[in-house]
């Protein structure tokens, strides 16, 4: 295990894409424990063979068709005319269009892309600190994953073993906290940052009317997946499929942005992000047998037991380890990797799946903005043609703040809970 | 080098209208079972079983074009600020790795495909070689294009910034 773990990040480090050190490091301890080779060819089809895991290629076409739709223009005209009148507006209208970017897309680089590269001109223009306001948006974006429909949900629901519907309400609390204290702060911040900040535009009912109308199927497709999930009218997979059907027919209809011709170029590119996110969950199924054939949870669950019986002892350990791991890597095979070992031992602390799978989901998210392997970070900075480097000195803030959200949420279930529990009922 | 590049992109073609193929009728066959559910009270069952079928060769064949698109994650920061020679040592190191690798998949998936010649789905009695089969044609393109994006790393050891 420890010499299969070694390989991996050894592998990692001279540049093989995650997908093949995931392989190739499970294969090569496959060979040497002696076992069939063949296992590498029936664990990576076993990965793929799941009508679950079917709902990433429809969540990752659904955010795509809304991004070229232009729902990105229009969630942020509605945050603007929702906050643009308080001081460091463009800041809390980053925030507010993450929540609604989480809610159509299922990831987070496609957010903070989206989101950057319409915002940055204008804070350009008034003065704001770019690297500031970069690492913001990349903060913006990490609500993606949190905030439902989430892919790396999905993929910790399914690896996890909770119902999707659950795992997406959950996310819900912790996601909308998160945003919450990042734009108290950006208030506070914005307040003493002098005159760039505030600008402002006038409130106006009528123009938050107008542009909430224009927004609605931002509001509409969340409530259709997330609403047909929890009351049992879909399958996430169903509902995932009827979010792109949603998604193709506002942006063909309503917005008329694109046509029927771009379609095929569009689900080309789908079928790609799919497939490398996929192709990580086939050869990361090989590795995850091999964790439970050595039986290895059981072994460390063990001696953590013996360290200690305290349940948030053993959360605090799993955060520090955690955001460590998703310092250095990419979110879903961390989960990929991460759960089936950390889960039973979670369990047989007497804690929650549903608590302990958001409290992963925080941490990774934590990660995607922070260097050296943080994948919005990476964006914002790239769409600011600012370095990862001069952004990265201005995430203190943000990455403050989820830190907090972090602490609250494992301390208290009920942050992750309450909604599952209200609308599905205690498991 | 004219013929292999030509080569190249027919099968590049290939791959992707099976691709769009594969995903459309994912689509339809997830939105014909709902359909029929709702509209025409009537449960469709063989809906998942193909769409999954559809969904393990699209993934397969998308594995290289995910390639092709550098859609596959990777940290490029050790390697970008080292020289080229201990790069392109490492690149060589990665290349038979992943290249062994792909082989034990694609050698373990013709003891598959054997196996499926005698077992067929649940549901509709589809011959299960037919998905089988997804993982050498597939893991051999994916190894193509895999050749083809290092070799064009060799050319040029610093990335320009590959993660995106």
């Amino acid at each position: 295990m420890t010499a299969t773990l070694i390989l991996f990040l050894v592998l990692i480090v001279i540049g093989a894409p995650i997908v093949f050190a995931l392989g190739v490091s499970a294969a090569l301890s496959i060979v040497f424990a002696d076992i069939p080779v063949g296992i590498i060819a029936q664990r990576m089809y076993g990965g793929l063979d799941s009508f679950t895991v079917m709902a990433i290629p429809f969540f990752v076409l659904t955010g795509i068709v809304m991004e070229q739709g232009g729902i990105a223009r229009r969630i942020i005209d509605f945050s603007v005319a929702l906050v643009g009148w308080i001081t460091g507006s463009l800041l809390l209208v980053a925030t507010i269009a993450g929540i609604g970017m989480a809610a159509v897309s299922g990831s987070g680089a496609a957010s903070t892309a989206a989101i950057s590269s319409i915002m940055l001109k204008e804070m350009r223009q008034r003065g704001y600190d770019i690297d500031f306001s970069s690492g913001l948006m990349a903060a913006a974006g990490t609500l993606g994953p949190v905030i439902p429909p989430s892919i790396m949900m999905v993929v910790l629901a399914t690896t996890a073993n909770v119902s999707i519907g659950r795992a997406f309400l959950g996310g819900i609390l912790p996601g909308l906290l998160m945003a919450l204290m990042i734009m108290v702060a950006c208030y506070f911040y914005a307040k003493r940052g002098g005159k760039a900040y505030s600008d402002t535009e006038p409130f106006s009912i009528a123009r938050l009317w107008r542009t909430f109308v224009a927004a609605l199927p931002a509001f509409l497709l969340p409530l259709i997946i997330v609403g047909g999930i929890v009351g049992g009218v879909f399958t996430p997979t169903e509902a995932a499929a009827v979010a792109v059907l949603c998604g193709l027919v506002i942006s063909l209809f309503v917005y008329r942005e694109f046509g029927v011709r771009d379609i095929p170029r569009l689900m080309l590119r789908a079928a790609s992000v799919s497939a490398s996110i996929m192709m990580i969950i086939a050869t990361a199924s090989i590795f995850s047998w091999l964790i439970a054939v050595q039986d290895a949870p059981a072994a460390i669950a063990a001696t953590i037991h013996q360290a200690t019986e305290n349940p948030l002892v053993f959360l605090l350990l799993v955060n520090l380890l955690l955001i460590l791991i998703g310092m250095f890597m990419e979110g879903i095979s961390a989960i990929l990797i991460m759960v089936p070992v950390l889960l039973p031992i979670a369990v047989s602390f007497g804690i929650d799946p549903l608590h302990f799978g958001v409290i992963v989901i925080l941490n990774l998210s934590i990660g995607m903005i922070t260097p050296p392997y943080g994948i919005t970070l990476y964006v914002a900075s790239s769409v600011a043609n600012r370095t990862v480097l001069q952004v990265s000195r201005k995430i203190g803030l943000p990455f403050m703040l989820m830190i907090v959200v972090l602490m609250l949420v494992t301390l208290f279930p009920a942050i992750v809970t309450f909604i599952p529990d209200f609308f599905m009922g205690q498991e | 080098m004219k013929l292999a590049k030509q080569a190249v992109a027919a099968v590049r073609w290939l791959v992707a209208s099976l691709v769009l193929l594969f995903f459309t009728y994912m689509t339809m066959a997830v939105l014909v079972q709902v359909g029929g559910r709702y509209l025409f009270d009537y449960a469709i069952d063989w809906t998942a079983e193909t769409a999954t079928f559809a969904q393990i060769w699209m993934v397969f064949l998308g594995a290289g074009l995910a390639m092709r698109d550098n859609l596959h994650v990777s940290v490029d920061m050790l390697t970008d600020v080292l020289p080229p020679l201990v790069t392109r040592l490492f690149i060589v190191i990665v290349a038979v790795a992943c290249g062994w690798f792909l082989w034990q998949a694609i050698m373990g998936s013709f003891a598959l495909i054997d196996i499926g010649r005698i077992q067929s789905s649940p549901v509709l009695q589809v011959p299960m070689w037919i998905p089988y089969l997804s993982l050498p044609v597939g893991l051999a393109y994916f190894g193509l294009e895999l050749l083809l994006a290092l070799a064009a790393k060799w050319q040029a050891p610093v990335s320009r910034d590959a993660r995106s």
